[in-house]
């Protein structure tokens, strides 16, 4: 009997590992996205040039399922294969955090631009910011529900956070629901003001600058409701404990860091280019009449 | 079987997760694109062997496709994945003591994405005209309107797809790095080559999105319709300007920072010591990290940018230096008093930081924004980046891989092959990127194709160099893989029988040399070291120069003179007669013996009757001749082209005196590095033949023991070494045993081990001395730094001018609009002409290739002028080497100058900024006339409208 926990322990001994961090086995994946990514990028030049959109949308599509693939993969090791400990979970953590860094340096380069752009406004464009002739979206109107509607998300998102970690599945479910939904109706709202919008893509720098930063904005937006959602199911699969959720801290992460950066958007892209049309907005908003004051100030 | 065998190999290096065989992936994949980038050079080098059409014909695109493509291939796809990726991959983990990198899928990914984006990169090269806007890509040359076609997307995406896996390299090695260490591994025991990679690593996190983002708007600028880069809507060229090198100068320190980190090992290993101020090398290198950030715009000067801006930007420039200084006299303390083993990383290392320093030094000139203005976009530029890219990163690359590589693969690699290859490789980097700066100096212009035809001389010289690297660098290919092939193995653990960090995981780079492994390997090197004796010879071939002879002179009398010679069957040469001549020889070359100068050719010499009949028809014309000099560098000019303005003698003077500065400290460096090699080298152990024997050893230590107390008192023991190891050698062969002859070097060793146990070779760390060269160089920053800003202030001087012209840059020529006249001759006259170079096929005698236009521009000598510069379609540069003005044409901006020039003359310069096909073809030659002519001139031009003939202007005005 001895001998046979004596082997037995050798055994557990040997198949042990004797640090905390997770050996992957070789993954075809990493090949594939790459592969993936060459047909992306060819059928992307092959549409901007040759007006061919197929192999641009057999990439993107081939690309989403790998990816799908990949975080199936990860999901199993994480969930079910138990191989993130605690040490693992930190770098994921860290890793996402550091990716979330790059992210806020590409925003960086376009908000770089459009500072660039509006403080010093050159002379084709009157030496105006916004430039001569480019009526501005009304930013107490609709960006104003939007920005409410993402405030609103994140709050929500983290408020489903702290429901889970206070054991509490049923309300952590319902709030993260509503987070998503807030995303969609941002998205909406983001969709119906491009249709609406009194400039195009061309008109001016302006344009551009506000086409780019909501578009890229919107487009993280659309990822981080994806991610969320990801996160709906996966809690509605209970596949998170109170102390081990990554994936949704991820999805938190990443939303907060979306809506920080429509704040950003928000304040300088739509009010501060305002300007005078925004202190009026201001103005019209609160509703005081402080026009006596003013005349009594500037004309005696 | 086959498929099973397909199985093994795919799961091993397709789908691999380990970080070795990914290192494995990165090496070879690096050797690839290394290969695909050194035959691109090879081609650029030989277009320039010599001037005219040479290897390309008239193929000006191909060539911008290839400079453009050589300079991404050997930075994305050859120094990035070898240092950060090989290197980084295979001995980060092991460093740490960690089980493998964080995040081992991610890591494959990184891996897999590089060769997908070189293959789009080889594909842009090929998609129809490829990529010729270099490889900063400047967005109105780079816009859809002036590069059409699919080559510059397919580009765009190759270098979002390298970002992308540069990104993911990255992510992982920081996680790794924080996340993974093993116990005991606290920051401070933390190796170099872990810390180098780690600031690296946040370098690329922080600076590589801002380039994706800025080439994302060049994207949708060229395809989507917007306008970030179009100056008609807004939009402005040099935003991208600001986002490329926001990355662009970090990236620098990405490409260097690594190779720091395995030169501080290699030194600290092969020094038998532990690594000179730890704390303060780590400091230094987070803190150019740092400053890598904040000084973008030294890229920039010329855009027109404020005075204060670059100001600012040339102090903190400057300041880099410092921290680099402290690596460079950290690695020379690690030396010093050290037990120096010259193995061949050794010798990389040491070539490096020589090699480093020179580069460095003159970084600093070019840091300074007024000096800038002469060297802007030369070949000064190009040879100052390939001294600390070329010879400092692909050094740090061979220093890692000859270091690493028994590691890596247990194969021995072949150390007398290897140390020739060394040599070779050295020299013939130098006398490639050496004469550059010659060439930049006096004016050579970057990116173009084809040159005046007196800078052959270093060019040809330059291509000597390249054509030396090149077979080096071949001829290592081929000696790794027949070493791969032979498969000599040895032992893995401390193939340089040093316990180092990677065979004790948990330790910093402390040093134990382990006797046992020592004496094995020792015996093992010594054997095949006997056998392989005899001298590798550079297979340099000679080359024949061709020399293109400047031909100067502009008149009638010179054509009659060239004639009659030409009667007399002679062929000669006519000495350039520039400026440079005029102002110490003109006197004394006309009046004592003007045909002397003028006929070179001693056949010609001899006939003396000849000689007398032309002097007498020479003496008429001497007046005539006396101001028809021109501006252009003489063949074999070291420095720059004589001035006519108070700016350029300015620079010169402070470039003068910089220089004396920056060569004393590179004195002193290479001094410390003589003295270290002599001193503390450890000849026995090395293949080193040229230092192996004892007699030089002894020679070296009778000079400087004079002067160093130290070394004389230690030369009579020294003296008696070399006189037994003289004695036996000879009977080594047949008397001595294997083993007496190993305890005999042992002895030896263990002797002089005790003879340099100085203090020195105890202390790695001297708060002192660190302090002090911390604040010496921050002084002699400050010395520099007082007359470099008054002279960029005093230049930046506005004076109220009395003439202003507008010069506008076109594809491929320059409009000059003299804005006085405007007024005073109303709208309906033009004011504006054109000036295209004149083609080769329609040269006259005694104009210059690629410089003569077809109408110059007239400027008025004496008085102060105002030039507006600005361009109508992509970016130019107006670039006049005498009187030091370089100003960007950039569309939407007019950026201004102001000349006063002193003497008349003829003044030549070239568009000095990647401007398309023809970039080289289109000059500027400014004729200095005195004010009445100018006016006179101008009054007749335009109330005639006609164009007058150039050889009557010399005529008129001269």
């Amino acid at each position: 009997m001895p001998n046979k926990t004596m082997k037995k322990k050798k055994k557990i001994f040997l198949q042990t590992q004797k640090h905390p961090f997770h050996i992957l086995d070789s993954s075809p994946l990493p090949f594939m996205v790459s592969l993936c990514v060459l047909i992306l990028a060819l059928g992307f030049v092959e549409y901007m040039h040759f007006s061919a959109s197929l192999n641009f949308i057999v990439g993107l599509v081939l690309l989403i399922c790998v990816s799908f693939m990949w975080f199936f993969d990860v999901i199993k090791e994480g969930t079910f294969g138990g191989y993130h400990t605690s040490p693992v979970v930190e770098n994921l953590r860290l890793g996402f955090m550091l990716f979330v860094l790059t992210e806020v340096a590409f925003f960086a380069s376009f908000f770089w631009s459009f500072f660039h752009f509006s403080l010093a406004p050159s002379i084709f464009i009157g030496m105006q910011w916004p430039p001569v002739g480019i009526t501005l979206i009304n930013p107490m109107e609709l960006p104003l529900v939007n920005t409410i509607i993402l405030l609103y998300s994140s709050y929500l998102v983290t408020l489903s956070h702290e429901s889970m970690i206070n054991h509490s599945w049923r309300s952590s479910q319902k709030t993260l629901l509503l987070a998503i939904l807030c995303g969609i109706l941002f998205f909406c709202v983001q969709g119906y003001e491009y249709v609406e919008s009194p400039f195009s893509i061309n008109d001016s720098v302006y344009g551009s600058i506000f086409y780019i930063l909501t578009g890229c904005h919107g487009l993280h937006v659309l990822i981080g409701t994806i991610f969320l959602t990801v996160c709906f199911v996966r809690n509605e699969l209970k596949h998170f404990t109170c102390d081990h959720h990554v994936g949704f801290e991820a999805a938190a992460i990443y939303w907060h860091f979306v809506d920080v950066v429509w704040i950003f958007v928000y304040i300088f892209v739509y009010c501060w280019s305002a300007g005078d049309t925004f202190a009026l907005a201001i103005y019209n908003f609160f509703s005081v009449d402080f026009s006596d004051f003013f005349t009594i100030k500037y004309l005696h | 079987m086959l498929n099973q065998k397909f199985q093994i190999f795919f799961y091993r290096w397709v789908c691999s997760t380990n970080h070795k065989d990914i290192g494995t992936l990165y090496l070879l994949f690096g050797t690839i694109s290394g290969v695909i980038g050194s035959w691109l050079s090879y081609f650029i080098r030989d277009q320039l062997y010599s001037p005219g059409n040479t290897v390309l014909q008239t193929n000006y695109q191909l060539y911008n496709v290839m400079i453009t493509a050589h300079a991404l291939v050997m930075i994305f796809f050859l120094i990035m994945p070898i240092l950060i990726g090989c290197f980084g991959n295979w001995m980060v983990p092991v460093m740490l003591g960690a089980p493998d990198m964080a995040f081992a899928r991610l890591n494959n990914l990184s891996f897999w994405l590089l060769p997908v984006s070189l293959f789009l990169l080889v594909l842009s090269m090929f998609a129809e005209v490829g990529v010729g806007a270099g490889w900063t890509v400047y967005p109105p040359l780079s816009h859809i309107m002036t590069s059409p076609g699919p080559a510059v997307d397919l580009a765009i995406l190759s270098l979002h797809i390298a970002g992308v896996s540069s990104l993911a390299g990255a992510i992982n090695f920081v996680v790794t790095i924080v996340g993974m260490r093993a116990c005991g591994m606290s920051a401070d025991r933390l190796p170099l080559f872990c810390w180098s990679v780690l600031v690296t690593a946040i370098l690329l996190i922080l600076s590589l999105p801002v380039f994706a983002g800025g080439i994302t708007m060049l994207l949708t600028d060229r395809n989507f319709n917007t306008v970030f880069y179009v100056p008609e809507c807004g939009g402005d060229p040099v935003l991208f300007q600001h986002l490329f090198w926001f990355f662009g100068h970090p990236e620098v320190y990405v490409l260097i920072l690594p190779a720091f980190g395995i030169v501080s090992h290699v030194v600290s290993v092969f020094s038998s010591k532990e690594i000179f101020g730890y704390i303060g090398m780590v400091c230094a290198m987070c803190t150019i990290g740092f400053l890598g950030f904040i000084v973008w715009a030294h890229h920039m000067y010329t855009v027109g940018l404020d005075v204060d801006t670059r100001a600012y930007f040339t102090g903190a420039t400057m300041i880099i230096a410092v921290p680099t200084g402290i690596k460079i006299f950290s690695w020379l303390a690690t030396m010093w008093g050290g037990l120096l083993n010259f193995t061949v990383p050794m010798q990389f290392a040491i070539g490096f930081i020589f090699l480093f320093v020179c580069g460095g030094l003159s970084g600093i000139v070019l840091s300074n924004a007024a000096l800038d203005i002469a060297l802007h976009d030369t070949y000064y530029v190009v040879g100052h980046f390939h001294y600390v890219l070329s010879m400092g990163a692909v050094f740090g690359v061979f220093c890692g891989f000859y270091y690493w590589f028994p590691k890596m693969f247990a194969v021995y690699l072949c150390e007398i092959i290897a140390l020739n290859l060394y040599r070779v490789f050295f020299i013939g980097v130098n006398v490639t990127f050496f004469p550059m700066h010659f060439l930049g100096l006096s004016g050579m212009p970057r990116r173009i194709p084809d040159y005046i035809d007196s800078l052959s001389y270093f060019n040809n010289l330059a291509t000597l160099g390249s054509l030396i690297s090149f077979v080096a660098s071949a001829f290592f290919i081929f000696f790794v893989a027949f070493a791969l092939i032979e498969q000599r193995y040895i032992p893995v653990l401390d193939s340089w029988n040093t316990q180092t960090v990677e065979v004790v995981n948990t330790r910093r780079n402390f040093v134990v040399s382990s006797q046992v492994l020592a004496a094995i390997i020792r015996g093992l090197v010594f054997n095949i070291r006997r056998v392989n004796r005899r001298r590798y010879h550079a297979a340099a071939g000679r080359i024949i120069f061709k020399h293109f002879n400047n031909v100067v002179l502009t008149s009638t009398f010179v054509k009659k003179m060239v004639i009659y010679l030409r009667k007399c069957g002679s062929v000669f040469d006519i000495m350039l007669l520039d400026d440079y001549y005029d102002r110490r020889i003109i006197s004394t070359l006309f009046r004592v013996k003007p045909i002397k100068f003028f006929v070179t050719k001693k056949n010609v010499l001899k006939k003396k009757k000849r000689i007398k009949k032309i002097k007498k028809r020479f003496k008429k014309y001497m007046e005539s001749i006396i101001v028809l000099f021109a501006d252009i560098p003489h063949e074999k000019q070291l420095s720059f082209q004589d001035p006519a303005t108070p700016v350029m003698e300015g620079i010169i003077f402070f470039h003068n005196e910089l220089m004396g500065l920056l060569i004393f400290i590179l004195i002193f460096v290479t001094w410390m590095l003589f003295i270290i090699v002599v001193q503390f080298g450890q000849y026995y152990r090395s293949g080193n033949l040229f230092l192996n024997s004892a007699r030089f050893y002894y020679f070296m230590f009778k000079v400087w023991g004079r002067f160093t107390d130290y070394v004389l008192h230690d030369s009579l023991l020294l003296t008696y070494f070399a006189w037994l190891e003289k004695c036996t050698e000879a009977k080594w062969e047949r008397i001595v045993s294997y083993r007496r002859r190993r305890r005999f070097l042992m002895r030896f060793e263990n002797r002089r081990k005790y003879i340099r146990a100085t203090f020195a070779s105890k202390i790695s760390q001297h708060v002192l001395l660190e302090i002090i060269w911390t604040l010496i160089p921050c002084g002699f920053i400050l010395l520099i730094m007082f007359p470099s800003f008054a002279l960029l202030y005093g230049i930046d001087e506005i004076v109220i001018p009395m003439i202003t012209i507008k010069i506008y840059g076109y594809q491929w020529y320059w409009n000059y609009q003299h804005i006085n006249y405007l007024e005073s001759f109303g709208e309906n006259i033009r004011t504006d002409y054109i000036s295209t170079m004149v083609p080769d096929e329609y040269l006259e005698f005694g104009q210059f290739r690629l410089l003569t236009v077809d109408e110059p521009l007239y400027m008025p000598i004496g008085v102060h002028v105002r030039l507006l510069v600005g361009s109508m379609d992509v970016i130019h540069s107006f670039a006049v080497p005498s009187f030091g003005i370089k100003n960007d044409a950039i569309p939407g901006r007019l950026t201004q100058a102001f000349v006063f020039i002193k003497r008349a003359g003829i003044f030549y310069g070239q568009c000095s900024e990647l401007c398309g096909v023809r970039h080289a073809f289109m000059p500027i030659e400014v004729y200095g006339i005195s004010f009445e002519d100018y006016d006179n001139f101008f009054v007749n031009k335009f109330f005639r409208l006609t164009n007058l003939n150039e050889n009557a202007l010399s005529y008129e005005f001269l």
